[in-house]
């Protein structure tokens, strides 16, 4: 599948268009923010969707650790392992990889 | 009263999911103590006991408060506390309700909100 | 004693945010310390700065701007805000919309300078 074009983005490099999300498009999202995708981030960004359909909401980093360890285990559910894969704000930057709606700024 | 000593504080919230933005932004703002590692507890006062109502399904581009609220242990809150008459008035049974509620009687009521420092009503 | 505010009623809706500015004002007449007044839900709509007030009616901005004058923080809850189309200059241009719709002595900011003001206060009050 082609790249999307620039304007499928906003000026923060958002998807405008959540259902256009696909897993070249995360491939896409992720490059932007100098990130390239392994099978450790494919499983985090498939749980940060899964967050999103569970509780129909994007999770912050408290909840998002708790989720990681409940879900694939007490190693992968720590703060440092998120950073590593996701750095500076793994919340956030993953939510925006994985195509969940742009956060609101709220914290 | 330092500074720094932590405070605990209870989030009131009385108003039913989707009839107004109220109780979507109770949970709003606990959810953003709760990330805040802040100590907080709600209680779900009156009509805001239907947040808890089973089977919810808001028109599409309402967020679904029932899916929302049961995020809260991973939020680090455990517990979510129910007041007793107000969901027998609405017919919900202890058996319709997550793991993670509490009910409390109007007797503990009285005393309940003693142990907090904040009390935000919504 | 220190006191941090919450607004949640609009202007015009209800008393309860005028009730809001007038004890903001007696807190610090009687010399406690009220550093942020955070506006929440549809309280946002009090820091719209396009408010025009009938010149016989009183001006729901007024009370606000003279507690700015005191060094008073007032702070629109951004998640709310935006919601509400009250945006400053960055959230305008985040959203890509045309200007701010704010008046300038607010500012827009996240929940966290809620829970700050919160875990600061000997009180917390909210009104609407």
């Amino acid at each position: 599948m082609p790249p999307l074009p620039d304007s499928a983005f906003d000026g923060e490099g958002f998807l405008r268009d959540l259902n256009a999300w696909n897993h070249g498009v995360a491939e896409q999202l992720a490059s932007a923010e100098g990130i390239a995708l392994t099978e450790a981030h494919w499983e985090v960004l498939h749980l940060l969707r899964a967050f999103y359909d569970e509780f129909d909401a994007s999770p912050a980093m408290r909840p998002l650790v708790s989720y990681c360890k409940l879900k694939l285990g007490p190693d992968k559910g720590k703060s440092i392992y998120l950073m590593q894969l996701f750095p500076g704000s793994p919340a956030k930057i993953g939510s925006k990889i994985a195509g969940l709606p742009k956060p609101d700024n709220c914290l | 009263m330092s500074d720094t000593a932590p405070k605990r504080t209870l989030v009131v919230s009385r108003h039913a999911p989707y009839g107004n933005s109220r109780a979507r932004a109770a949970l709003d703002c606990l959810m953003a103590a709760a990330a805040f590692e802040q100590d907080v507890s709600l209680l779900l006062l009156g009509d805001g006991v239907l947040q808890l109502l089973p089977n919810q399904s808001p028109t599409e581009g309402t967020r679904n408060h029932q899916k929302m609220i049961a995020a809260l242990p991973l939020y680090g809150v455990e517990t979510v506390y129910a007041d007793s008459s107000a969901l027998a008035r609405h017919g919900l049974a202890a058996g319709d309700l997550p793991a993670w509620v509490a009910t409390l009687s109007d007797t503990d009521l009285q005393n309940f909100p003693h142990q907090f420092d904040h009390i935000l009503g919504f | 004693m220190r006191y941090a505010l919450v607004v949640m009623g609009t202007p015009l809706g209800d008393e309860s945010s005028a009730r809001a500015a007038a004890f903001a004002h007696a807190v610090l007449d009687a010399g406690h310390s009220l550093e942020r007044v955070f506006f929440y839900d549809e309280g946002v709509y009090n820091g719209l700065a396009g408010i025009v007030a009938p010149q016989d009616e009183r001006d729901p901005l007024a009370g606000w701007l003279a507690l700015a004058a005191q060094e008073v923080e007032l702070v629109l809850c951004i998640g709310s805000a935006v919601r509400r189309g009250a945006l400053d200059s960055n959230e305008a241009q985040r959203y890509e919309k045309t200007g701010a719709t704010i008046h300038p002595a607010f500012t827009v900011g996240g929940l966290g300078l809620l829970v700050e003001a919160s875990a600061q206060a000997d009180r917390l009050l909210t009104f609407g």
